[in-house]
């Protein structure tokens, strides 16, 4: 029992914790519109340009969050515009805007030569460095993107499922558009630190596939991916904490190794069902078909 | 007198290559039921497009409207079923309580009213009882139900259909062309677009012909002849009246060769084995679409 208790007893593990089930269930939450909307790779090209952001920030003096985030709207709102321009696609405008984000990052690194601070926690994370004001941010970027999900429901559902005829029932596409940028922007910048850059993407995906798996209910499927998201964030973080192995990365094995195991057990229901009802099939032409006599 | 409720004045739309619609200028009135026919890429599924406002015209200028006041009218768009995604996680009453989206509610789930309602629509379309189920687990007529109710739920004024016939077998085509006579009869002006001049010349009082530019307009009678089906489709197609009815063929190339007399449409001439008009197309004007049991 005490491997259960101990990690809540030391500060550092403590805001792990609190952290993994926040960013996990906040991901876990965004990601079904991520994949319902057929951008899965958003999260990982959001998350490099908002390290352009975070770069660019750190050069102008301005606070990380307030920079990286204006960063990260603009370059979501940029996405979300090219990708409605049905000649490019959603996955070519994640490509073209956020490598250019990237890059413009990478090259002020190169040039300025001059960072006292260690960019490696953005690119792979470090849940067990959050510092008790990453966890206010992160409590506020998870309350309001849970807000706007159950005050703003019909319209973002209608948004994700049917966005071609939307505006003639009274949604506007443009503006829910926009706020389905705010809320990618918020969630990632609110975690990129916790999961870095370059694993984000699998907490975003990963728990919303799990739930799409289950069940064929839109709001079920909400609810199971902020369930899921917090779980893997917390076994993440206790097998870090006993292994000393990096936190994003267990987390986001943990993740994989859950999908690989309900998409298992789905696909072998899924059989054993269609076989069942192949067997009915058969006994029902053998015991009930007509007969025919020959000769 | 039947106000318009859609107005088009010199329309012209582009994607950038060519105009999808060049200079279209029509009127459909108030309780109209019309087809809109023409090949594919002939600018149907923009008009429908310009009329929902989703799509803003070029050049020229769109007026919908009823009661005379234009710009105010409640319409529905029921989209082409191929447009959906049929994985999508939603049961058949979530999608007819989207019809409500744009109210104003604070909480997301729908309140009892909206959803007795949404029963009530689900009841009268014949599809009651699939409320829960997962829209992948519907036949296609009934896929296209659950996609009208939604449109119902908003109470339109005006209905939008894409191709709502195709895709089904001759039975649901049938079933949903009645459904939506009957919705008509109820006072919803409805246009659809269609490939299916059979069905349309059986079914519709009023047809728009329109490749890129507006061809042709009124009852199937006075459109569906071969002049104006060759102007259209530019292909030979031969229409014949049986007891009243139009049937619309084309004219295979094989057969034109070795029947030089059918080398153009025109020279087929039109069968005429009734004087009564075709069912469902009793009224001759477009918009009037109400006939004798009405």
């Amino acid at each position: 029992m005490h491997y259960l208790t101990d990690p809540w007893h030391l500060g550092f593990s403590r805001h792990a914790l609190i952290a993994g089930i926040l960013a996990g269930s906040l991901c876990g939450l965004v990601g079904v519109y991520v994949v319902l909307r057929r951008m899965s790779y958003i999260g990982h090209g959001l998350s490099h340009a908002i390290f352009g952001g975070a770069v660019v920030s750190y050069v102008l003096q301005v606070n990380f969050y307030a920079g990286a985030g204006a960063w990260g709207l603009l370059s979501a709102m940029l996405i979300n515009s090219v990708a409605r321009r049905r000649k490019i696609g959603a996955d070519a405008a994640i490509g073209v805007v956020t490598t250019a984000s990237f890059a413009i990052g990478i090259a002020l690194v190169s040039h300025v030569h001059k960072f006292t601070i260690n960019f490696d926690a953005a690119l792979f994370g470090n849940i067990l460095g959050v510092r008790s004001q990453d966890l206010v941010v992160l409590a506020c970027a998870t309350a309001f993107v849970v807000a706007i999900v159950f005050f703003r429901y019909r319209q973002l559902l209608f948004l994700t499922f049917d966005p071609d005829v939307a505006d003639a029932y009274g949604v506007n596409t443009k503006r829910y558009d926009m706020l389905f940028a705010l809320i990618l922007a918020v969630t990632v910048v609110s975690t990129m630190q916790l999961l870095g850059v370059t694993l984000i993407a699998a907490i975003i995906v990963v728990p919303a596939i799990v739930g799409r798996l289950v069940t064929d209910s839109f709001g079920k499927m909400l609810i199971i991916a902020m369930i899921v998201g917090a779980l893997c964030s917390v076994v993440g973080v206790y097998i870090s904490y006993y292994n000393d192995v990096a936190s994003g990365a267990t987390i986001v094995l943990v993740a994989a190794t859950l999908f690989i195991v309900v998409f298992a057990v789905t696909a072998l229901t899924a059989r054993r069902r269609l076989s069942r009802l192949g067997e009915d099939h058969g006994s029902a032409e053998i015991g009930g078909g007509p007969t025919v006599h020959v000769g | 007198m039947h106000h318009p409720i859609v107005e088009f004045e010199n329309v012209s739309y582009t994607y950038g290559e060519g105009a999808v619609l060049d200079r279209v200028s029509l009127t459909i009135p108030e309780g109209a039921f019309v087809g809109v026919v023409g090949p594919s890429g002939a600018g149907k599924t923009t008009m429908l497009k310009l009329i929902a406002g989703t799509t803003k015209p070029a050049a020229g200028s769109v007026h919908v409207g009823s009661d005379g006041k234009m710009g105010k009218v409640r319409l529905a768009v029921v989209p082409q079923i191929e447009a959906i995604d049929w994985n999508f996680p939603v049961t058949v009453e979530e999608v007819v309580l989207l019809g409500r989206a744009a109210d104003r509610r604070l909480v997301p789930w729908a309140p009892a009213a909206a959803r007795a309602e949404a029963r009530e629509i689900l009841d009268k379309l014949g599809i009651g009882e699939l409320a829960h189920r997962h829209i992948r687990n519907l036949s296609g007529g009934q896929q296209q139900r659950a996609f009208i109710a939604r449109a119902l739920m908003r109470k339109p004024e005006l209905l939008l259909l894409d191709e709502p016939t195709a895709g089904v077998d001759v039975k649901t085509r049938h079933d949903i062309l009645h459904l939506l006579h009957s919705l008509n009869h109820e006072g919803i002006a409805i246009v659809l677009t269609t490939h299916d001049l059979n069905a349309v010349a059986a079914h519709l009082p009023s047809l728009v012909c329109i490749n890129r530019r507006l061809i042709a307009m009124g009852t199937p009678q006075e459109v569906l002849t071969p002049e104006v089906l060759s102007q259209l489709y530019g292909a030979d197609m031969i229409v014949i009246q049986q007891e009243g009815m139009l049937l619309i063929g084309d004219v295979p190339s094989a057969f034109r060769e070795e029947h030089p007399r059918a080398q153009h449409a025109q020279d087929v001439a039109p069968a005429h084995f009734g004087e009564q008009p075709p069912p469902h197309t009793h009224d001759t004007r477009a918009g009037h679409s109400h006939d004798e049991d009405s």
